[in-house]
């Protein structure tokens, strides 16, 4: 079963073809890695996924539905969540308000509450402010509540942009390098952590990574993009071992 | 409208947009520097006028004299104010634009306390009989006006492209740090910036009061759409703060032949519309949002 | 710190369960604890809000009148500014709206002030969801002078319609409220009306903040972007910030020309809303009760500066300045300030 199908996108910026004419698709329930050397256009099609960039032509279905017409926020709404390469956190919130300013969205207060039916608002506040402390201590954040997000741990921070896109409750995840700058037991943690994702909370996580370690040992499929093309797609064994890939990718050394 | 007034109202606004254009310059190098809109910067302008004023009407001394010592003035006062705005160049928007709407109020006052709240009007320094050539009236002082802003412009461009200290300035505004690696005072070419700017408005000023009154009410009016025009044409660009200003001042000149009170409503109208449609000012690049 | 509940089992995630209840009531409980305390401050500085006028002379009273109005004005632009991060310089010309509907209804019209009010507040909020509109497409620089240009644009308007307003003299002779039979014709008296809306006012504010439109708010000023791909409808809540700051200085307009019976275009100026701001950002960007502070410290030394005649503006300025330098989180960091020192000294 196809969640997301990405057909033949492309995107330029002034000329320069970012991605070009790129198509996979991603299957219900797996964890799928894009890999590729810096510059190859994975974030760009990251990007385009979630809506903050339009593509210049192709599509993007998610759930059999086309998306790539829709803002960010709708998009995020179908079920696609994200998370950044360089963290983009609501800085000056604390980690609990980080999470509930997400819940907020699904919780159904509308503004005439907060005009007229007061009760409602203090009812739902609690409900929001239980889910997003389960959701906190999911990921071991509980100690952290309290704490402005500015002024947490990196290691945390990563944790918490991840715990904070699951709070929309999502179909698919997208993590767009969520290894960089950790260290090797932060990224076994994270390892982890993806897997408890996809096995206990059924969520299909697309991931961009550079650490090879980690993409080989959980992702099941692997796409790899080289100067805004599909250079090759497969398992792990099969990428690992291709030497267009070993060439463009991993420099000739392999 | 017809060509007449077309023609007419295009070479007054023209002469009004350099005006605008030589103050959105000011805005746009400082803001380029040090990463200031520099609110103040209407104040200033208004003390250079005054300056002017008062060594061109009460001293009698040359048009031309009184808008060099206005500068000369004017640029070390900008100078100065180097050091009192490096700490807001660092900070929020909101914080810089208080900070330094707080320093306008000073020059604002200092210049009520001065010279009174009543304006001063000024004789033109050149014989300003309008020629007819045709149906077509001109003011001469307006071409005056035009010729030297267009001077002013170019020394300004010949300075900051061709000269050794306008290298460094411009390349210190590019890359402070590198240029901090180098060796260079990059506290001095903000200093050097400012008083630049400041002398721009300070010529602007001068050269404005024959046209207006010379008054503490210039620095908001003048002050505030040469801001907008900087906006226009491209906050931080050269090219674009004169294309800013010159629409702006075409804009105005046209409304107010056809509905003269509400010249500034509409052309504020047309100004927020078209910052819709380029967000990023007429020659202002498109910024993608970096993610 | 290892993440050990990956591979989680069945009674694990029971546990779990019962450890978040644990977590959450206990955070509850140090959430009401300060709540409530809170409220005590409320309910005491309201009760000394009541009975100042008590002990005021008339001057004393016109400024306490014009104080509790800043406040709500100040509340009104702090939370598009300083919640939601959207550069507002046209707070004014909604506080410009709200009045010119009441004194034209009221006077042209002859309205009563109750049925006046509504219908000038939802004049004030329209224009601010229209002002507001090209906050989607314009931000920082950009969208502060459009709010601006907006802003003057209203104002000439105002001094343009004179058969409608006056023109640049204004409307004289805007008659007092009466509530419930009592004419609120004294300053005295008008200083309860205007008390009870800031109150009613401060209290919605406070509820909004602390819930999900001001987690929203915050979320889209501290990253609009991320706000985005996290499902917050950004363009409405920039749109609802507008609409907030049109309610407040809605509201704060009819009061104002009610309690001077005059409006004039002379009063909504660039300076007036550069004293709002500064109440706003002297008392800090993002808190309600900075806003209070600042109305009530700024308006106090607007009065002192009086005695220095011509220099209390050059004072005024200098004053801006080196608040902004020194203390740039505003008033409310002077608290936070104390306890870094507190912290540091501890340990």
């Amino acid at each position: 079963m196809e969640l997301l199908k990405i057909a033949k996108v492309s995107r330029e910026f002034g000329g320069l073809k970012a991605i070009d004419d790129v198509s996979f698709s991603v299957k219900k329930g797996a964890i799928h890695g894009v890999i590729g050397p810096n510059g190859s256009g994975k974030t760009t099609l990251f990007n385009v996924v979630s809506g903050h960039y339009k593509p210049t032509s192709g599509e993007v279905w998610f759930e059999n539905k086309p998306i790539h017409k829709l803002p960010p926020y709708k998009i995020c709404r179908a079920g696609l969540a994200r998370t950044f390469q360089n963290l983009r956190l609501f800085k000056q919130m604390t980690v609990l308000e980080n999470i509930c300013a997400v819940l907020d969205e699904s919780s159904g207060v509308r503004i005439l509450d907060y005009f007229l039916f007061l009760n409602r608002v203090l009812r739902i506040e609690k409900e929001t402010v239980l889910k997003a402390e389960k959701l906190l201590e999911d990921f071991n954040l509980s100690e952290w509540w309290n704490v402005q997000a500015d002024s947490l741990p990196y290691g945390v921070q990563k944790r918490m942009e991840i715990a904070r896109a699951l709070a929309t409750n999502p179909k698919l995840l997208l993590l767009d390098e969520p290894a960089a700058g950790l260290n090797h037991t932060e990224t076994d943690e994270l390892s982890g952590i993806i897997k408890h994702i996809r096995d206990d909370l059924g969520i299909t996580v697309v991931l961009i990574e550079h650490d090879m370690k980690m993409v080989m040992s959980i992702c099941e499929t692997i796409t790899v993009l080289n100067e805004g093309h599909l250079l090759i797609e497969g398992t792990p064994e099969v990428v690992s071992n291709d030497k267009q890939v070993i060439s463009a990718y991993l420099g000739g050394e392999w | 409208m017809n060509g007449t007034v077309l023609i007419q109202s295009l070479i007054g606004g023209l002469g009004i947009g350099s005006i605008y254009a030589l103050v959105a310059i000011g805005y746009s190098l400082v803001y380029r520097t040090m990463g200031l809109a520099n609110f103040a910067h209407g104040n200033i302008l208004m003390v250079g006028a005054y300056i002017g004023t008062v060594f061109y009407v009460s001293m009698h001394t040359n048009f031309i004299i009184a808008i060099i010592i206005s500068s000369i003035l004017i640029g070390i006062l900008g100078m100065v104010m180097e050091r009192i705005l490096r700490p807001l160049g660092k900070m929020d928007l909101i914080y810089m634009m208080l900070g330094t709407l707080g320093i306008g109020i000073v020059l604002q006052n200092l210049a009520i306390i001065i010279w009174g709240t009543d304006g001063i009007a000024v004789q033109y320094p050149i014989k300003n009989e309008p020629w007819v050539i045709g149906n077509i009236s001109i003011s001469p002082y307006t071409l005056v006006i035009i010729c030297a802003s267009a001077t002013v412009v170019l020394a300004l461009q010949f300075f900051l492209h061709k000269t050794k200290l306008g290298l460094a300035m411009r390349s210190s505004a590019q890359e402070k740090e590198m240029s901090l690696v180098l060796g260079m005072n990059v506290n001095l070419m903000n200093a050097l910036t400012l008083g630049l700017g400041s002398v721009l408005a300070a010529i602007a000023g001068v050269m404005v009061g024959p046209v207006f009154y010379v008054s503490p009410d210039m620095s908001s009016s003048v002050g505030i759409i040469g801001f907008a025009a900087a906006i226009l044409g491209g906050f931080g660009s050269i090219p674009g703060a004169i294309i800013g200003g010159l629409t702006f001042g075409v804009l105005q000149t046209m409304v107010a032949t056809q509905v003269s009170e509400w010249s500034q409503v509409i052309a504020f109208v047309i100004f927020v519309f078209v910052l819709i449609i380029k967000p990023s000012g007429i020659v202002g690049e498109r910024v993608v949002d970096k993610i | 710190m290892t993440l050990n509940k990956v591979a989680v089992d069945k009674t694990a995630n029971e546990r779990m369960d019962n450890q978040a209840e644990l977590t959450f009531s206990l955070n509850e409980r140090k959430l009401t604890n300060s709540k409530s305390k809170a409220n005590y401050w409320i309910a005491f500085a309201v009760g000394v809000g009541l009975l100042l006028p008590f002990a005021a002379n008339t001057y004393q009273i016109h400024i306490l009148n014009l104080v509790v109005l800043y406040i709500m004005l100040a509340i009104g632009l702090n939370l598009t500014m300083g919640y939601c991060g959207q550069l507002n310089l046209a707070h004014v010309a909604f506080y410009a709206a709200g009045a010119y509907t009441s004194a034209i209804l009221t006077t042209t019209y002859q309205f009563n002030f109750w049925l006046a009010l509504p219908i000038s507040i939802l004049v004030s909020v329209f224009l601010g969801v229209l002002i507001g509109l090209p906050s989607l497409r314009v931000r920082t620089h950009y969208l502060a002078i459009a709010t601006l240009g907006l802003s003057i644009a209203v104002n000439e308007t105002i001094v343009n319609l004179d058969t409608i307003t006056g023109g640049p003299v204004g409307i004289t002779g805007i008659p007092k409220p009466s509530f419930f039979g009592i004419l609120l014709i004294t300053e005295y008296s008008y200083y309860y009306l205007v008390f009870a809306f800031t109150l009613l006012l401060f209290l919605f504010s406070r509820l909004v903040v602390k819930h999900g439109i001001g987690r929203s708010f915050r979320a889209v000023r501290d990253d609009h972007i991320a706000a985005q791909s996290l499902g917050i409808n950004v363009a409405k809540q920039q749109i609802l910030a507008f609409a907030f700051s049109g309610l407040f200085a809605g509201v704060g307009g009819v009061l104002y020309a009610h309690m001077l019976s005059y409006v004039s275009p002379d009063t909504f100026t660039f300076n007036e809303m550069m004293f709002i701001l500064t109440i706003v950002v002297i008392g800090g960007l993002g808190n309600i009760y900075g806003s209070i502070a600042g109305a009530v410290i700024l308006l106090i030394l607007r009065e002192w500066l009086l005695q220095f005649e011509n220099w209390q503006q050059v004072l005024y300025g200098a004053m801006i300045v080196a608040l902004v330098v020194f203390m740039p989180g505003g008033l409310v960091s002077i608290k936070s300030l104390f306890q870094r020192r507190k912290k540091a000294g501890s340990s």
